[in-house]
């Protein structure tokens, strides 16, 4: 696990450095910007198939239309960095929605990387990248895959029944720690993404994509740059007029409210949600659900078993340490972890956000009017 | 026997202990003697199986590479022997049987898993698990999950710990589906419902076992269920018909229950505490709350400790309240006839008493508690006028059986005649 991947270091003397030290001569039209993939049905067996990027791989250095986003609120990962990306077949546009649903061009891909600092004090001292996951527009639908990086960083796999890696790194007080890092199986992937039987993206939608991000040096807004990218097929809605997630953890730009809805929206909203694989719970954790008793408040657990921990109520207001949200949220148990996938790792920050937003609603009896 | 021939080969490939249970058992009668062989190993399939899983040292690769690489229709086989695993296993695609050699022969053994809540769970539409084993799951057995038409054949899943916390809430269970199907199976050891169907419907649940569960047998808002010919045994309660509020589907209803065997339910309660079946008393044979139009007949109910059968509204001062303004919380319409009660009640738990008390029934032992109490409460919102929404019941011990209406919503009046309950409803239709 020793190879030192300097991201933030990243300049273009190395990226030239290394691929003038590849196997293709400094006039190989493959070594520069642009992507020359394998061809083949996808997806291929090998991620370095793709050319996504240039040259080490890992650095993720995108090759012309491979183009970089980042979301607001984050899905939680056991603090894994990612690496975002999407890549429009030649000529392709998407068609932009308001909300969700956006409509990919067949032989769409969305990547995503997923990484972990050597030193969580030292974002410079490196990473590794574990696994790279794609979403495959085919056939009219998203295909998942994945791909398991080796251990020298310079290959991944198309690994199909999931993997449970080890791995070592320093923690914020710096002493060694060793984790275990769940791959997800190919059902397991679906698991998250299908809803009503039809594979979604849950990263790139309007609210999630629609605030400031830093390009060359300058703060704008994501979707604008997006669109001159030339990624949308129609001209875009103002940005102000259309929905944004609040930042989970920056308080001093958004309400509480606001934020913890946007990180339940952002954990939970895949499968607590109509047609979503939690459906049948009765929970709606999306963001722009306006019924308090369909995110949880005062709601009964259908059959939450060992999750509800003895509590009654999924959210009691002004009460967190009797609602069964945050005992879900601070087990590791199988059978009572909240989200059930992948995760290995509490989310501390998470959990006292939800906690703080449920201390906070005012103190109501439930069932009584 | 002929076509056991076609495995001879695959049977000198295994380990000695499994010779002689390879492959061929099951395929019910198929004579499929075309030697196919699997796609990766070039081994010889059994008959009938598209892909053949045996015990190695890495079960939860094996066995959910095979099921992601199966074509819907496909059969994914498991030979005889004990299989480990520490995740949950999916089985998304379409059309899928998943069938192991026996329900003693392949055994899945989930004492190690530490991700995910369920032992199996299944996504994909018309999957059928048959032949096999689960054991000691942390969390449920087997999940199905929104699908159509499930078959749980020749199944049973089971936790080793008895009347334990720590084993798994549901043995079997469906939950959104349309069409299930429970065939001789059997749960055991569930610290919920041992054979559970919730929020579906079209069901049949037939010639299996439920014992040693805190409820036996629990169709839970759900629709258009046959419960036919189980034998459910040494449960807290044998089988629960039950409407719960907050959940996706409401207004389950339309369960018949027949020719069932529910005897010795006096296991104590050890449900979690916050769980609904928690609540429910020791010693009941059959209990319906909140639903409708269900229909109980011929069966045997005999040696429950409370009571044979109960019928009740979601009761707020024992259930938990709620705020869900859709839910009709009463028990109405439903219909009790021809059964055959043998003592019950003779040791009946504190909640039992109480009802009983409510209608004057003496509880001092100088007398069973009656064969069946119904809370007399329906929605005074709607028009009974015609009696569809009372509860009847028919005929049961040859029209001997005992029956209290305690009168919890004083719509009617306390009454210990049974002539006071008896009349008839529709009887709901069998399947074949």
């Amino acid at each position: 696990m020793a190879t030192m991947i300097q991201r933030a270091l990243l300049s273009s003397a190395l990226v030239g450095a290394v691929a003038a030290a590849a196997t293709c001569t400094t006039t190989d039209p493959c070594a520069g910007p642009t992507r020359c993939p394998a061809t083949g049905e996808l997806p291929f067996p090998v991620l370095s198939d793709y050319d996504f990027f240039q040259g080490s791989m890992v650095e993720e250095v995108p090759k012309d239309g491979v183009i970089p986003y980042t979301v607001v609120a984050p899905l939680w990962s056991d603090q894994a960095g990612k690496g975002r990306f999407i890549v429009l077949p030649e000529g392709g546009k998407i068609d932009f929605e308001a909300r969700e649903g956006w409509g990919y061009p067949e032989g769409s891909i969305i990547i995503k990387s997923f990484y972990f600092d050597h030193d969580r004090r030292d974002p410079s001292a490196g990473s590794d990248t574990v696994e790279t996951r794609l979403l495959i527009r085919k056939g009219g639908e998203w295909e998942p895959v994945t791909y398991l990086w080796n251990e020298e960083q310079t290959e991944a796999t198309l690994l199909k029944v999931g993997k449970r890696v080890e791995f070592s790194f320093i923690d914020e007080d710096g002493a060694s720690k060793d984790e275990e890092y769940i791959v997800p199986n190919l059902d397991q992937c679906r698991s998250c993404h299908e809803r009503s039987d039809e594979m979604h993206s849950l990263g790139t939608v309007t609210p999630q994509l629609n605030f400031e991000v830093e390009k060359d040096g300058k703060m704008v807004n994501q979707l604008e740059w997006l669109a001159e990218q030339g990624l949308f097929s129609g001209a875009l809605p103002a940005v102000d007029t259309l929905d944004r997630f609040a930042a989970p953890f920056d308080a001093d730009a958004f309400e509480l409210d606001d934020r913890a809805r946007s990180y339940l929206h952002a954990n939970c909203a895949h499968c607590h949600r109509d047609g979503g694989a939690a459906n049948k719970s009765g929970i709606d954790f999306l963001r722009w659900e306006t019924d308090p008793e369909q995110f949880g408040v005062c709601k009964l657990p259908a059959a939450a078993g060992a999750g509800a921990g003895g509590r009654l109520y999924d959210i009691l207001p002004g009460r967190p340490e009797e609602s069964i949200v945050t005992y879900r949220m601070n087990s590791l148990d199988p059978e009572i972890k909240m989200p059930e996938l992948p995760n290995r790792v509490i989310d501390e920050k998470g959990l006292a956000l939800i906690t703080e937003w449920i201390a906070a609603m005012p103190v109501k009896e439930c069932g009584v009017p | 026997m002929v076509p056991y021939r076609s495995c001879l080969g695959l049977v000198l490939a295994l380990p000695l202990s499994l010779v002689g249970v390879v492959g061929c058992s099951g395929g019910g009668g198929e004579t499929d003697t075309d030697s196919a062989t699997d796609s990766d190993t070039g081994a010889e399939l059994p008959a009938g199986c598209d892909a053949y899983v045996q015990p190695s040292d890495n079960d939860q690769d094996t066995l959910q590479g095979a099921l992601l690489d199966a074509a819907e229709g496909d059969t994914v086989c498991l030979a005889e022997g004990t299989f480990k695993f520490n995740t949950e296993v999916s089985v998304s695609t379409n059309g899928i049987t998943l069938k192991g050699m026996g329900q003693d022969k392949t055994l899945l053994d989930f004492t190690a898993q530490d991700l995910g809540g369920n032992g199996i769970r299944i996504t994909g539409d018309n999957v059928t698990v048959t032949s096999l084993g689960l054991r000691d799951t942390p969390g449920d057995g087997i999940r199905a999950d929104d699908v159509s038409n499930i078959t749980f054949e020749d199944v049973v899943v089971g936790w080793t710990a008895q009347m334990s916390l720590s084993s798994g809430a549901y043995g079997l269970y469906p939950v959104g589906c349309t069409g299930v199907t429970v065939r001789r199976s059997r749960v055991y050891g569930a610290r919920d419902a041992g054979i559970y169907v919730g929020q579906s419907s079209n069901i049949l649940v037939e010639d299996s076992e439920a014992d040693g569960n805190v409820a036996g047998i629990e169709i839970e808002n759900s629709t258009d269920a046959v419960v036919r010919n189980n034998h459910a045994h040494d449960n807290t309660a044998g089988l629960l018909i039950f409407n719960l509020p907050g959940l996706d589907v409401k207004d389950g209803k339309r369960t018949l229950a027949y020719g069932n065997l529910i005897e010795n339910n006096n296991i104590d309660n050890f449900g979690l505490e916050g769980t609904a079946v928690a609540k429910v008393p020791r010693g009941l044979g059959m209990m319906i709350m909140a639903s409708d139009h269900n229909e109980l007949r011929d069966n045997t109910v005999r040696n429950n400790t409370s009571t044979a059968v109960v019928i009740v509204a979601y009761n707020t001062d024992l259930f938990d309240p709620y705020d869900d303004a859709a839910y009709n919380k009463y028990a109405e319409g439903n219909y009790v006839h021809d059964n055959t009660f043998e003592g019950n009640g003779l040791d009946p738990d504190d909640l039992v008493v109480l009802l009983a008390k409510t209608a004057g029934v003496p509880v001092d032992g100088s007398m069973p508690i009656p064969d069946i109490i119904d809370d007399g409460c329906y929605d005074a919102a709607l028009d009974n006028s015609d009696g569809s929404l009372t509860n009847c019941i028919s005929n049961n011990n040859g029209g001997s059986a005992t029956y209290a209406s305690i009168n919890l919503c004083g719509q009617g009046e306390v009454s210990m005649d049974p002539a006071f309950a008896t009349c008839t409803h529709p009887t709901l239709p069998d399947v074949p």
